[in-house]
């Protein structure tokens, strides 16, 4: 009994800081409808500020609490800062491009901390006054862990009386409740929704500066905490205070309770958690259905056109290219070569979902990582030779695909987008955590071609002949009625239904396929780095796809493959000449998604609009 | 045997009744108007019967085959046709790809891998497109066509799949006075040529009395008359219920 009641306590404590990381993500979701990436690099800065502070002021009780609150209030600041400069200019594209472009700031802020802060993880002391521990049952909890709980409430509170009894309360609710009748009313939105991104990025600056007595200061927390919280999200519900509560409560007792009795699979339980919530209750427990539905194409794509003359030419030409690049150039753009084969095959899978059918993944690595584990496993485990062992990697893809997919199809744009994030960053997690099957943290090695193959210019011709043809494939299924049916899908869930496709199952049978495909760049990727280690799986991995298919343009089938090019050689380049290739990749997100949304393929029509 | 047949239809959201109980049928061939007040029931009722939502009592049947609580998606596979009171169709596609992808399910192919699109049912496509008076229109993206010529294109989309029945919300919501005529005759043409039953709610009186062999009137949820155009704007009842309300609508 009593160690349940102590048990309970450490999930509270933990709690805390994940309610108020997800509820300032769940109010600016509510006012603005953009799902801030950056939200977990706010609560990182928060941490670093407050080691900052502590470090200056932080000798008393006082001074620690003054420090912990001033770095909420810069970090308040610095939310003021990106929402003037970046997320209103953004406020009216695609969600993709949002999450994308917030995902820039993750980016920037990370290279930004690491130059400010540096590498190594930071230990702030305890807080004076609250650094013991206080016996209860004969357990010996921290008392810094009580004062945590006791300032959720205090936080809860203080929103609700702010949303009841304040204008700006008031506004924020109706604003989530109903954009267009505030916007009706002749309020100032802009006021609106900087005033509610200050408050949630004030929110997570207070959660991160709570933590550094737990915790030491990272690089890593911002993606870890962000995933933590969209998993709360799409429990509790979007734009849900209660919800954001309830559900930061019922996960972290649930880690709480998952690390006593099941250390091996509390992944599992997080997991079962999210796939029961969404099956009974798509929209979450708090949530609100309607944010769920979209059919709003106020720019439909031009009809596919294929096969004319320049498409032609270019298909061909890239052919060409392909086979016979080899033969004038060196050891290491072989090497290069390969590479952007399989990215291109992978951005391609990746387009078509997102293009082809409108479906928001933001976590396309889980495939592409389950393929490259499923044949590096079979090599390590199984002893398997390359070829049985690429023949699982799109085995592996789909299976996992099918798995997540039959979750994700359920939902639609931002819930779906958090979804298949929250679902790869599990398949990553779970990479770390089975360490004895997957070799965790150190991955797996020797995972070399055969030796017919170990060439690296006949393994670059086998990569290119698997890689062109499944890229082939995937582009004759856009023009195949499964194709055509699917963008049907995606141009108007309510007309296809109309007549008789089932929109769930065909989206269903879609992300399988392009989990096949992904799975097949995975398994190549490992053969030709020789090894696979969790980052595959990682939302990196997942962003770098994305990237790709918007630097090409999202609307040309042709895009992916040019942006494969264009992304592997930019990174190969600079990352020759600066450490700082987070940054640049940042800046460089950041600018497409504002400046030239058609990637390269747009990039005519967007010189033609410059000119006077 | 009926097309379509209601029987006890109910159904609740939280405490209001909006359909309490209707019972009626549509023979083969033959054109229902629904009509009623705002907030009548003839949204839901319609919504029921297409299968966007399920029916808290009752049973619906088409051709004799129960089919209550089925997903849209089924019931498109009994032979009914819909359109939207706003049109529903595929803007990235041409008025030809519109009709091709819906012919390819009706086939039962909307999962094939093989032969593009572009290349079958190109020939029935064409049949479809002449009938309803879009050939000019073929390879013109959706996007970009009038919503007179929507509607057009979503009724022939409606009718790939050759069947006994045509649910229409409101086929003239959202056009020109002129152009509803136009659009109603292109109905009478299908149930004329393709024997195609019509259930359909409309608010212009003219659409309904100029286009309807039978009309049922809806009011709070119950069926209050039922009959012959003739009939139904002789009624009573109907007019102190409908035109009352009607009246005082546009007071």
């Amino acid at each position: 009994m009593s160690f349940i009641v102590v048990q309970a306590i450490t999930g509270l404590a933990s709690a805390a800081s994940l309610f108020l990381i997800a509820v300032g993500l769940s109010i600016v979701f509510g006012v603005t409808r953009v799902v801030n990436f950056a939200h977990g690099s706010l609560y990182m800065l928060g941490a670093y500020l407050a080691f900052s502070f502590t470090a200056a002021f932080g000798d008393t009780f006082f001074g620690y609490l003054a420090a912990i609150l001033l770095a909420a209030v810069v970090v308040g600041g610095l939310g003021a800062v990106m929402e003037t400069s970046l997320l209103r200019r953004i406020y009216r594209a695609p969600e993709l491009f949002q999450l994308l472009a917030t995902f820039g700031v993750v980016l920037v802020v990370q290279d930004l901390t690491r130059m400010i802060w540096g590498a190594d993880d930071l230990f702030a002391p305890r807080m004076p006054g609250l650094d013991g521990a206080i016996n209860i049952f004969g357990h010996a909890v921290p008392e810094y862990d009580l004062f945590l709980i006791a300032t959720a409430f205090v936080v809860l509170g203080g929103l609700w009386l702010l949303f009841r009894h304040t204008r700006f309360g008031v506004l924020v609710r109706a604003a989530t409740e109903d954009r267009e009748m505030v916007a009706a009313l002749g309020i100032d939105q802009r006021w609106l929704f900087t005033g509610a991104f200050i408050l949630g990025a004030a929110l997570a600056g207070l959660g991160g500066a709570l933590q550094i007595p737990r915790q030491a200061a990272s690089l890593s927390m911002d993606l870890n905490i962000i995933v933590d919280a969209f998993v709360v999200v799409v429990v509790g519900g979007m734009g849900s205070i209660m919800g954001a509560f309830v559900a930061a409560v019922l996960i972290s007792e649930l880690l709480a309770f998952g690390v006593v009795i099941f250390p091996q699979i509390t992944l599992v339980l997080i997991f079962a958690v999210m796939a029961v919530t969404l099956v009974l209750k798509p929209s979450g427990l708090f949530g609100r259905p309607e944010f769920t539905t979209q059919e709003d194409r106020r720019n439909p794509d031009p009809p596919l056109r294929a096969g004319d003359g320049l498409s032609r030419i270019f298909w061909w030409g890239l052919l060409v290219a392909g086979v016979a690049a080899p033969l004038v150039i060196g050891d290491f753009a072989i090497i290069v070569l390969t590479e952007i084969a399989i990215l291109a095959l992978f951005a391609a899978s990746l387009h078509f979902l997102l293009w082809g059918g409108g479906l928001i993944t933001f976590g396309h690595a889980a495939y592409f990582g389950l393929g490259a584990y499923g044949s590096g496993l079979a090599v390590f485990h199984l002893s398997l030779g390359m070829a049985p062992a690429l023949l699982l990697a799109p085995l592996a893809g789909a299976a996992g695909a099918l798995l997540f997919g039959w979750f994700c199809v359920r939902l639609s744009g931002i819930y779906m987008a958090m979804l298949t994030l929250a679902f790869a960053q599990i398949a990553w997690s779970a990479a770390f955590q089975w360490g004895g099957f997957t070799g965790g943290d150190n991955g797996i090695l020797g995972v070399w071609p055969s030796d017919w193959a170990s060439d690296p210019f006949v393994f670059y011709y086998l990569a290119f002949a698997v890689c062109a043809a499944v890229i082939w494939g995937l582009r004759h299924t856009v023009f195949s009625p499964f194709g055509y049916t699917l963008r049907a899908t995606r141009d108007s869930a309510l007309r296809s239904a109309a007549i008789g496709v089932d929109v769930t199952r065909h989206r269903w049978l879609a992300f399988t396929l392009a989990g096949a495909a992904a799975g097949v760049a995975g398994g190549f990727f490992a053969f030709a780095k020789g090894s696979v280690f969790p980052e595959v799986l990682f939302v990196s991995t997942s962003v770098d796809g994305l990237v790709m298919v918007l630097l090409g343009g999202v609307q040309s089938l042709a895009g992916p493959i040019l942006g494969a090019i264009a992304l592997t050689e930019i990174e190969t380049e600079l990352t020759r000449l600066t450490d700082l290739w987070q940054l640049c990749l940042g800046i460089l997100i950041i600018l497409l998604v504002v400046v030239l949304p058609h990637g390269l393929a747009g990039l005519s029509a967007f010189m033609r609009r410059r000119q006077p | 045997m009926n097309v379509l047949t209601v029987e006890k239809l109910s159904k609740a959201f939280g405490g209001v009744q909006a359909v309490g109980g209707v019972s009626f049928a549509v023979a083969p061939g033959e054109r229902v108007a629904l009509i009623g007040p705002n907030g009548a029931g003839k949204t839901t009722l319609f919504n029921c019967i297409n299968g966007q939502l399920r029916p808290d009592d009752g049973r619906i049947e088409m051709s004799g085959r129960d089919v209550t609580g089925q997903a849209p998606h089924r019931i498109w596979r009994h032979g009914v046709g819909r359109t939207f009171q706003i049109t529903a169709t595929f803007a990235s596609m041409t008025v030809a790809e519109n009709i091709q992808v819906a012919l390819a399910s009706a086939d039962g192919a909307a999962k094939g891998l093989g032969r593009r699109l572009s290349a079958r049912y190109r020939a029935e496509a064409e049949v479809l497109i002449e009938l309803v008076g879009l050939a000019a229109r073929t390879e013109d993206p959706a996007a970009e066509l009038p919503y007179g010529d929507l509607k057009r294109l979503e009724l022939a989309v409606a009718m790939t799949n050759e069947p006994s029945l045509l649910l229409m919300d409101e086929p003239t919501a959202g056009m020109a006075a002129d152009a509803r005529g136009g659009m109603m005759d292109l109905v009478d043409v299908m149930v004329a040529e393709r024997g195609v039953a019509v259930l359909f709610t409309e608010h212009d009186m003219d659409v309904v009395f100029g286009h309807a062999d039978r009309v049922i009137v809806l009011d709070r949820g119950q069926i209050i008359a039922e009959g012959s155009p003739d009939e139904i704007r002789g009624d009573a009842t109907v007019r102190a219920v409908y035109l009352g309300t009607f009246d005082e609508a546009t007071v």
